[in-house]
């Protein structure tokens, strides 16, 4: 059994034990009304902030300060949808849900739904916690909790039914399904209950690794402009390594050549590092290079798993087994060419 | 989308199965279907999702979250290389 699953007795203690630092709300200032509620439109500064957080500006503190929030004017038989207090997926549930209901922010240290809730933050204590805290019986007449089919690997159901009186009903995957599943009756449609990851998604998940490579590589770049006998063309190499395992691996996934991820970067990247190589001479340096590129584009695609919607804990344990052997060789391998390549440049 | 096919632990109790439909309707990837049973096996991806929601404890999975970056620094913070690893997922 998981750490984060827990049973009738000993679920009061973790909600005594859990703790909740204050949340300042100064990214939802201006998104509350003169009545109070939530505003639906995204604000130019939501808009700005949200895409320099794709590109890992401030990521880590982009909080909500957790409560019970009015969308638009409910009464107290609307719906009470919980969501986590990660700004990114505040704005989602706003703005895409069109009818009046209480929207119920729990405290998940800023991370979102599904990834807070495989760490057991978005979990059964958390909601139980806010349900006594805000004393949400009082709020609403009704016992109903509309949450988020991907807080599944956090909550176990029963037992917020059994501690607090609500039922919890879990909702499609996506949001902007949310209206036509409280429309269907609590009933989501086989498509709704499933999880995706088609190019747009994938392309917004894949800034963010994008950052981390193309800061490791203006750094290689600056020291292969101070070293003179290293070239930037061969700088190019490297490039060829990164973005292959960064933007063509995720890009072209569904079609990758092999089922594990560093093997596919590795193959994908090999063409642009042969073609670069193509009418040189073949140094040491070059060498050294183009193996450490390799490896590169092989950790960077293996790296990826951490992305995907898709692979399971056991099968990247496999997959890491020979991936992590190969790529960290390979890399190792390289850099000792390289190394020798650049002592004989100096000696010579 | 799917993955290294042989490599997963879900498991399904039968006999201790009420039928409920929670492990269905939490499950991401439609591996578990109507009536209760696993249909597409190579398809999970061991999120727990079903196991947490399953009143009687009748599905068991070695849950996890399976990304290489979380699980090379579990390993690195054991060792003195963590200094050099920043703390930087979801």
């Amino acid at each position: 059994m998981k750490a984060s699953s827990f049973d009738a007795d000993n679920i009061m203690n973790e909600v005594n034990r859990l703790v909740h630092e204050t949340v300042s709300d100064r990214y939802i200032k201006h998104l509350i009304d003169d009545t109070g509620s939530l505003v639906r439109k995204l604000h130019w500064r939501d808009h700005v902030r949200n895409i320099g957080v794709r590109l890992n500006f401030n990521r880590d503190h982009y909080k909500v300060p957790p409560g019970l929030y009015a969308l638009g004017r409910p009464t107290k038989d609307s719906e009470v949808i919980v969501t986590a207090n990660y700004k990114l997926t505040f704005d989602t549930v706003r703005s895409r849900i069109k009818r009046d209901c209480w929207i119920l922010v729990i405290d998940t240290d800023g991370i979102n739904v599904w990834c807070a809730a495989g760490k057991g933050r978005f979990g059964t204590a958390e909601i139980i916690y806010w349900i006594e805290k805000l004393v949400l019986s009082s709020r609403v007449n009704h016992r109903r909790l509309i949450l988020p089919q991907l807080a599944g690997p956090g909550v176990q159901a029963h037992l917020v039914k059994q501690k607090t009186g609500f039922t919890v009903h879990y909702g499609p995957v996506r949001v902007e399904d949310l209206d036509q599943y409280l429309e269907n009756d609590y009933q989501a449609t086989e498509k709704m209950r499933r999880v995706s990851f088609n190019v747009k998604e994938r392309l917004q998940v894949l800034p963010l690794e994008c950052m981390h490579v193309a800061i490791q590589l203006a750094i290689v770049l600056i020291l292969f402009w101070l070293i003179p006998f290293l070239s930037s063309r061969d700088w190019l190499l490297l490039l060829a390594g990164g973005a292959t395992g960064t933007i063509l691996f995720p890009l072209l996934l569904p079609i990758r050549p092999f089922k594990r991820f560093y093997q596919s970067g590795m193959l994908m990247a090999l063409p642009f590092i042969i073609l670069l190589l193509y009418g040189t001479r073949l140094t040491l340096i070059r060498s050294g290079l183009a193996l450490m590129s390799l490896a590169y584009a092989g950790f960077l695609a293996m790296n990826f798993t951490g992305s995907t919607t898709f692979t399971s804990l056991s099968g990247v344990e496999q997959e890491m087994k020979t991936g992590l052997p190969v790529t960290i060789g390979l890399g190792m391998i390289g850099l000792i060419i390289w190394i020798i390549g650049c002592i004989s440049e100096v000696v010579s | 989308m799917k993955y290294l096919s042989d490599q997963n632990t879900l498991k399904l109790d039968s006999g201790l199965c009420i039928g409920c439909g929670r492990c269905m309707e939490v499950c991401p990837h439609g591996v578990i279907q109507q009536p209760i049973h696993i249909e597409h096996q190579d398809a999970c991806m061991e999120c727990g999702a079903c196991q947490m929601n399953c009143p009687v404890e009748a599905i068991t999975v070695s849950a996890g979250v399976g990304c290489a970056a979380a699980m090379l620094l579990k390993f690195v913070e054991k060792t003195p290389f963590r200094i050099f690893f920043k703390k930087d997922c979801c």
